[in-house]
Order: C-alpha cells, then sequence, then structure tokens
C-alpha cells in the first residue's frame, strides 16, 4: 500500500509538471486546481468527498482486463484506454459505457478514471530483466509486451492529463472543447555529434569494405557510391560530418529554432569517439551564443563514476560553460541504476530514454519525467523522434500519427538529428528532409525550447 | 468610398464585388490553394494580406462573388518606396486569381476597377508586380517593361535536376553536365579568389559577422550601408523587416554583414540569403556600401554565403539581376562564376498618379530589383 501512495505522489507530480507544457494558461490555471486524492477502492468512497478526481489504488476490475484496450473519442481526439475498472454504483460514464474515458458523481462533483492509472503508469517505469536486452545493454523493444500490443503509441500521461481537464470543464460547466486550452506543443531539437570527419581509420575501413562487397554483388551504383565517399573523405574529410553543425544551425536561423549539441567525449575505441579531444572541443567553441552544449556520454560512462564525471569536467573547464544537459551514445542506459550518477554530475536534463529501434513512447510521456528516486532533481526528457526512425519511409504513417496525436494532445516533442545524417551523399534518402520537418514543425507553431528552459519552467514544481 | 458593387447579368447571375472580411480570408486561402495546388496555411495568407507598413482598417483584398461563392481575387499590398530622400506609397499586386467560370464577367478587370475607385484616398503613386498574365493587366492600362534576369551558380551534381525535368536523365546526363558547370564555375571563383589574393597579400581586412534582424544594430548597419543609395527600392526600415522578416511564417532569411577588420562596428555590407525547401539557396537582397572597396567586400560576402549555404545543402545558388548598369552586385557574381540566364518573371507596373516622374520611363533605369520585392514562399 506504501508503495502505491508513493506511485500515486509520483504521477501526480508528473502529471502536474506536464500540464504546465501540456495546457495553455487557461487550462494550466483550470488544471491546477484540481484536487487528486486516492482512494483504495471505486467502491469505498467517503460520502465527505467533493469537487476532485479520485485515484483508486486497488481499483476493482473485471477479471482479465489488464491487456484489453479499447478507444474512446473527446472533441475529436482518439485516445486509447487499457485496464478497465468497474463503475461504481450510481455513477455515470463519459462518453459512453461501453469505452468509457471516465466516471463521474454530476451531484459531488467527483471524477473516476476509467482506467487503472496506477498500473499503467508502473507499466512504463518499472525496471527490465537481462532477457529483453541486447548485448550492448538495450531494452529490445519487441521484447516488451506493453510495445507489443501498441500501448506506446500516444503517450499516456498526456492522454491522462487531457482526460482530467476535460472532465473537469464538463463537471465545472464549461461549453467550450478541451483543445481550446491545449498550448501547441514544445519542441526540443537535438544533435548527437557522434563523427566529426570522414577519414578516420575505422571509418574508411568500413567504406573499403562496402566498396569490394558491391563489387563481388556487381552493384556498380554502390560501387560508385563507396569511392567517392572515400576519395571524398581523404580531401574533404569534415564535409557532410563536423561541417554539417553549421548546416544544421543556420537551416534553424530560418525558422527562428535553436538546439542543442551533444559532443561525445572520452576514451577513443569502437563504441567510443573517433575524433580526438582538441578537434571536438574546437567544433564545440564554435557553436554560436544561443545553442546549447551538452554531454553525449561516451559508451563506458555508467561503467565507473570517474568517466562521466571526467568528459563533464573536459567540457566544462574547456567551453567554461554549464554543460546541464545530455544524452548516451547509443541510447545506452539505465534509468533505475544511472540516474544518480547523472544527478551527482550536475546533469539536470537527460534525453536518454528511448527505443532505439522503433517509434513510440515509451515511458508514455511526451514531456519531462521525473525519477521514483526523490534525491534525483535530473529530469528525463524522452527522445520521441529519432532521425533514422521517423524519416524511414517505413514508419511514414507511424510518424504522423504519433506526431498529429501529440499535437492535439499537447506536451513536448523531441527530435534527434544526427550531423552525419543530417545531410550525407552515402545516406541519401535523408537529404533535404532537415529543412522540410522544420518549415512543418514551423508551420504548426511548435515553440521551440532548449532543455534549460524545460528545466527551469519545471523547477519550481520539483521542490 | 464604394464597399460593394453589383453586376447582374441576364440569366439572373449576381457579380458582387466586395473587399474581403476577416470571416472571407479562409475560403480565399481555400481557393488559392485549390487553384494553385499549394498548401498555403491561414497564418500565412493573414500575413501576406494584414501588414502595418499603412495605419488602414482595410486589407486590400477585393473579392469577386458569383452568386455567393468566391471566383476572383486580387490584393494590394501597399509598400513604401524610397526615390533618394524621398519616400512615397505603393501597392504591389498580389493574389490575382479568376476561376474559369467567372472569366465572361470580365471579372478581372472589373475588380482592378473596384479597387482602383476605393483607392484614391491612400496616394500610392504606381502599382507594380509580377505576374505570367501580362496580356490580363496589358488590357486594364498596366504596361510589361521589363523581365526579371536571374543569375545562376550551381554547387553541387544534382542541381540540374532541379532545373530539368529529371524523368529524361538518361544515364545521369544531368548530373555530368552539372559537374562541369561547377568546374567552369570553380575555375572562375578560384581566378577571383587568386587575384584578391595577389592584390591584398595577408590582409585579413574584412570580418563576417551573423547579426540577426532582431537586434537593435541591425536596421542601424543597413541604413548606414544604403545611405547614399540612389536607387528606386523598398524603403528597408522597421516596419518592413518586422514585418517582411521577424513575422514571416514562411521562414526567415539569414543576415550576415561585411564589418572593417580594424574597425569591427564599421559596417560594409551585407547579404541576405536563405534556402528553400528544394535546396534552392537564394539571394535576397545585397548591398554593399559606396566608396568602399566594394568588389573585395562583395567577394568576402559571397565566399561566406557559398560556404554557409553548401553546408546547409543547396545544390545551387539564385538571385535576380538588379537591372542596375554597373551595379557592383552583378559584377561580383560574375567574377564568381555565376551564369547569367535571361529568363525571369515577368514585371508589370501602371502609373495610378498625376505626376509623371512616375512613368515607368523616369524610373526604370534606377529601378532596382531584389527578391526582397518577392512575397509568400520567399525563396
Amino acid at each position: 500500500m506504501e508503495s502505491k501512495i508513493k506511485i500515486f505522489i509520483l504521477l501526480i507530480k508528473n502529471l502536474k509538471i506536464l500540464s504546465k507544457f501540456q495546457f495553455n494558461d487557461k487550462g494550466f490555471s483550470i488544471f491546477s486546481k484540481i484536487k487528486f486524492i486516492h482512494i483504495n477502492d471505486q467502491n469505498n468512497i467517503s460520502s465527505k468527498l467533493k469537487s476532485a478526481i479520485l485515484i483508486p489504488l486497488n481499483p476493482i476490475k473485471s477479471k482479465n482486463q489488464e491487456k484489453n484496450s479499447w478507444e474512446a473519442n473527446i472533441d475529436g481526439v482518439d485516445i486509447i484506454l487499457w485496464d478497465k475498472i468497474l463503475k461504481p454504483n450510481k455513477w455515470y460514464s463519459f462518453p459512453s459505457n461501453e469505452n468509457p474515458l471516465f466516471y463521474f458523481h454530476p451531484k459531488r462533483n467527483l471524477i473516476l478514471p476509467s482506467w487503472d492509472i496506477i498500473s499503467s503508469f508502473q507499466l512504463f517505469i518499472k525496471g527490465e530483466n537481462n532477457k529483453n536486452k541486447d548485448k550492448l545493454g538495450r531494452i529490445i523493444s519487441n521484447k516488451i509486451e506493453y510495445h507489443n500490443l501498441k500501448l506506446d503509441k500516444q503517450p499516456h500521461l498526456n492522454n491522462a492529463n487531457f482526460i482530467f481537464l476535460k472532465a473537469t470543464l464538463l463537471i465545472n460547466k464549461f461549453s467550450e472543447p478541451v483543445n481550446k486550452f491545449i498550448s501547441p506543443i514544445k519542441l526540443i531539437i537535438s544533435h548527437d555529434i557522434d563523427l566529426l570527419r570522414a577519414n578516420d581509420f575505422l571509418s574508411q575501413s568500413i567504406r573499403i569494405y562496402r566498396l569490394f562487397k558491391s563489387l563481388i554483388k556487381l552493384n556498380f551504383r554502390d560501387v560508385r557510391k563507396y569511392f567517392s565517399g572515400f576519395i571524398r573523405a581523404i580531401f574533404f574529410p569534415y564535409r557532410n560530418y563536423g561541417n554539417s553543425i553549421f548546416g544544421m544551425i543556420d537551416i534553424e536561423r530560418q525558422y527562428d529554432y535553436k538546439s542543442s549539441f551533444y559532443f561525445l567525449f572520452g576514451k577513443r575505441g569502437r563504441y567510443g569517439p573517433r575524433s580526438s579531444e582538441r578537434e571536438t572541443l574546437n567544433f564545440a567553441r564554435a557553436i554560436p551564443e544561443g545553442w546549447s552544449i551538452g554531454l553525449h556520454y561516451n559508451f563506458d560512462s555508467f561503467k565507473n563514476d570517474k568517466s562521466l564525471r571526467n568528459q563533464l569536467i573536459v567540457l566544462r573547464r574547456n567551453l567554461k560553460k554549464k554543460v546541464l544537459s545530455g544524452r548516451a551514445h547509443y541510447f545506452i542506459f539505465d534509468l533505475h541504476k544511472d540516474a544518480k550518477l547523472l544527478n551527482d554530475c550536475g546533469i539536470k536534463i537527460d534525453e536518454s530514454l528511448a527505443w532505439n529501434d522503433s517509434l513510440g513512447f515509451r515511458f508514455g510521456i511526451a514531456g519531462p519525467l521525473i525519477h521514483q528516486n526523490q534525491n534525483i532533481n535530473t529530469l528525463f526528457v524522452p527522445t520521441i523522434f529519432m532521425d533514422q526512425l521517423f524519416w524511414h519511409s517505413d514508419n511514414q504513417v507511424e510518424f504522423n500519427l504519433e506526431y498529429e496525436h501529440l499535437k492535439k494532445v499537447g506536451g513536448i516533442a523531441s527530435f534527434l538529428i544526427h550531423n552525419d545524417i543530417f545531410f550525407n551523399e552515402e545516406q541519401p534518402l535523408f537529404i533535404g528532409k532537415y529543412q522540410k520537418l522544420l518549415r512543418k514543425l514551423y508551420e504548426d507553431d511548435l515553440i521551440c525550447c532548449l532543455p534549460e528552459d524545460i528545466y527551469n519552467i519545471s523547477k519550481p514544481f520539483l521542490s | 468610398m464604394i464597399n460593394k458593387k453589383k453586376y447582374i447579368d441576364i440569366k439572373d447571375n449576381t457579380l458582387i464585388l466586395r473587399w474581403a472580411n476577416d470571416r472571407d480570408l479562409e475560403n480565399v486561402n481555400k481557393l488559392y490553394n485549390k487553384y494553385y495546388k499549394k498548401n498555403r496555411t491561414i497564418n500565412q495568407a493573414k500575413w501576406i494580406f494584414i501588414n502595418k507598413i499603412i495605419k488602414s482598417k482595410n486589407n486590400f483584398l477585393a473579392i469577386a462573388e458569383l452568386n455567393g461563392e468566391i471566383v476572383g481575387t486580387q490584393a494590394l499590398i501597399p509598400m513604401i518606396f524610397r526615390l533618394g530622400k524621398e519616400k512615397f506609397l505603393t501597392a504591389k499586386s498580389e493574389e490575382t486569381l479568376v476561376i474559369g467560370k467567372a472569366y465572361k464577367y470580365n471579372t478581372f478587370s472589373k475588380l482592378y476597377e473596384f479597387i482602383l475607385g476605393n483607392i484614391e484616398r491612400y496616394d500610392f503613386k504606381f502599382i507594380w508586380g509580377f505576374t505570367p498574365k501580362i496580356k490580363s493587366f496589358n488590357r486594364i492600362g498596366f504596361s510589361s517593361p521589363y523581365q526579371t534576369k536571374s543569375w545562376i551558380k550551381l554547387i553541387r551534381s544534382d542541381a540540374m535536376q532541379y532545373y530539368l525535368p529529371e524523368k529524361n536523365n538518361y544515364l545521369n546526363y544531368l548530373s555530368v553536365i552539372s559537374k562541369i558547370i561547377i568546374f567552369y564555375q570553380l575555375v572562375i571563383s578560384s581566378l577571383t579568389n587568386l587575384i584578391y589574393k595577389v592584390r591584398f597579400p595577408r590582409t585579413k581586412i574584412i570580418l563576417i559577422k551573423d547579426i540577426k534582424f532582431s537586434e537593435e544594430l541591425f536596421l542601424k548597419y543597413v541604413n548606414n550601408i544604403n545611405r547614399n543609395n540612389q536607387n528606386i527600392f523598398i524603403e528597408r526600415n522597421k516596419d518592413f523587416f518586422n514585418w517582411r522578416f521577424a513575422e514571416n511564417p514562411f521562414c526567415k532569411p539569414i543576415t550576415i554583414f561585411a564589418f572593417d577588420y580594424s574597425k569591427s562596428k564599421l559596417p560594409l555590407g551585407y547579404i541576405f540569403f536563405g534556402m528553400n525547401e528544394d535546396r534552392r539557396a537564394c539571394i535576397i537582397d545585397f548591398s554593399i556600401k559606396e566608396n568602399t572597396n566594394e568588389h573585395k567586400i562583395g567577394n568576402a560576402l559571397i565566399n561566406e554565403l557559398e560556404k554557409r549555404v553548401f553546408d546547409m545543402g543547396a545544390h545551387s545558388i539564385y538571385t535576380w539581376d538588379p537591372n542596375i548598369n554597373n551595379s557592383i552586385f552583378r559584377n561580383c557574381l560574375r567574377r564568381k562564376g555565376f551564369i547569367f540566364l535571361d529568363k525571369g518573371s515577368d514585371f508589370v507596373f501602371k502609373n495610378i498618379s498625376n505626376d509623371k516622374r512616375f512613368d515607368w520611363e523616369n524610373l526604370s533605369e534606377n529601378f532596382l530589383f531584389t527578391r526582397l520585392m518577392n512575397l509568400g514562399s520567399i525563396f
């Protein structure tokens, strides 16, 4: 019971912070007046309770309901829910008995979610066993049940806030649709700077290997591609790599957007950076004022305490800047084991939480996530759209669905674009896509934020 | 001011001409998107028609309605021009659109008749614009005295595929042609750079900086550079830049300035540019202070532009010819290997004042053309 209360407190804290990004001023003002009260189950509601949203910690459900999902519509927005709980006697369902979003008691102004929100939240934040991980220690999405059931196709917590706001509007007899209270999506753009030059030994070896492979297969188009890539890398090592940093900045300038650059530091090696520390610092120093610089935690960052600290010291000391945000290289990060070290190192915003192999809201949230441990102040903003995934032709429909849904319910969309993907003749599928993406986001009125902005907005809630 | 004009034909079809109100804007935009197969948002439409260049309740967007359906649109966008030290109001013709079923009512000329009858008090000196439909404009008294000319530089081998249809690109010959042109342009450009290196050995005299239009110094620098400029052109003032750059819902240009290296607060020239979704970079405006080392400054600005747009992923750089004889800009482009194309948009013009100074014949020599005159998707 005690642990469920802790989860309840964590959930409410997360919902409150999220509401700041999700709703406009009017919506936030209404939402912040909502009282959330935990109850044991929906059949034991004290007669003294009035005007509140009740969260049952041990709700009564029909048998085998956990994995059954249903869809309901509020003001034109389709919401997916699962793990249905039973409606209390003499309560009403909204919008229908078959596919309810919430139950309500009109006389006492009480609202009860129609699904087990505590269990649903736990589903996303619980730790994973090693069987579901790949050789780099990352969770494989298709080994996770909720991913296979497509429960992560919508941001669950954003949906919950959307439903609670609608319920509050209804109970308080507001006639306006809920979308009048939704703020435009907040946008975070970040770039992992894995590679600064094209002519390092490993990259050139890969090109030669692929060149021979395509020669054997008599694929002359690829032969030309890898041969010209090899030659170009010798004469123009920074083209399509380090120089792309400035190309991306200029494209962002055209839309008044800013972004963060996460530089890879530390021990060089197969999974570590391939550029020297000096070279990386030179590029980091050339990032113009207004753009943010963060750390792309090296492959070995969480193997011992020193590695991450050393990388941050190098970056902070040489740039004479606060480095407050970052993302793990290859997304190798365990929220339960590694978060404390990040917090101790002064990282305020982390963007490491994401599926590395699939689209989806892995932690059920499009916004900042607070850690279960109260001593950890680092906020986790999951990366939602990574370049190779959402630009892949197979994922176009899914990306559009997720993005359009997020536009309707509000929240934070974080995009990851690599400098070596942005414009690379060896990966022609992605050429020109960044400009088109930013144009679309700009036309949709997305508000660009830096990680520091997200932290500053969230800070009052953390205490 | 007449707000509405009604025409009824023998079949009782009623053609109404009136100023559009805010509620009409959505339908006007829908018509535009349908007709031109575009995806212009309502915000973008509002930006085009509603600006603060002059204080007026009207947005100078006239519509023709046939039995309640919008069948034609014609707008004027007020623009302040400068001729020496004199400033005057002009109007740019925009949103010219008449659908097939309204042709027989002579809708286009009636729309202009309606507009001209209603704008007398604003003292517009002339109306100008760019259109492919010059015959229609000629019929209502506009002249078409000029066609814009272009300068192009290819910087990537896929550039030709943008300008020529790719479907006939046998054996990837467009890429080969692009490479030959790029090579030619590179030789010319390198020669120019070499000459400047020989003439100014080891002296760094120009400093290039990004100055954003939201910065206070931006306007000060622009005015300083254009102080002695005798060209006839849009007044580059605060309201214009706010509207055209800062509030632009399509996208915003990148603005770089050249400074004297030893006196870093002394602006010498600027170049504004951007890149569109099709990866074509475009020079929007360019100016160099008179009585300076103009060619060297121009060369430095274009070098920086080329480097920047290449990193952005552009395949070519495009700009309009300025139409000014002995223009430094034109010379700089030529020396950097840009190719001149005698092809562009048709320009239409009508002096609506009684002042002969505003006849095209008297303006043509100093009338400057830049992409700053273009609206909508600006690059």
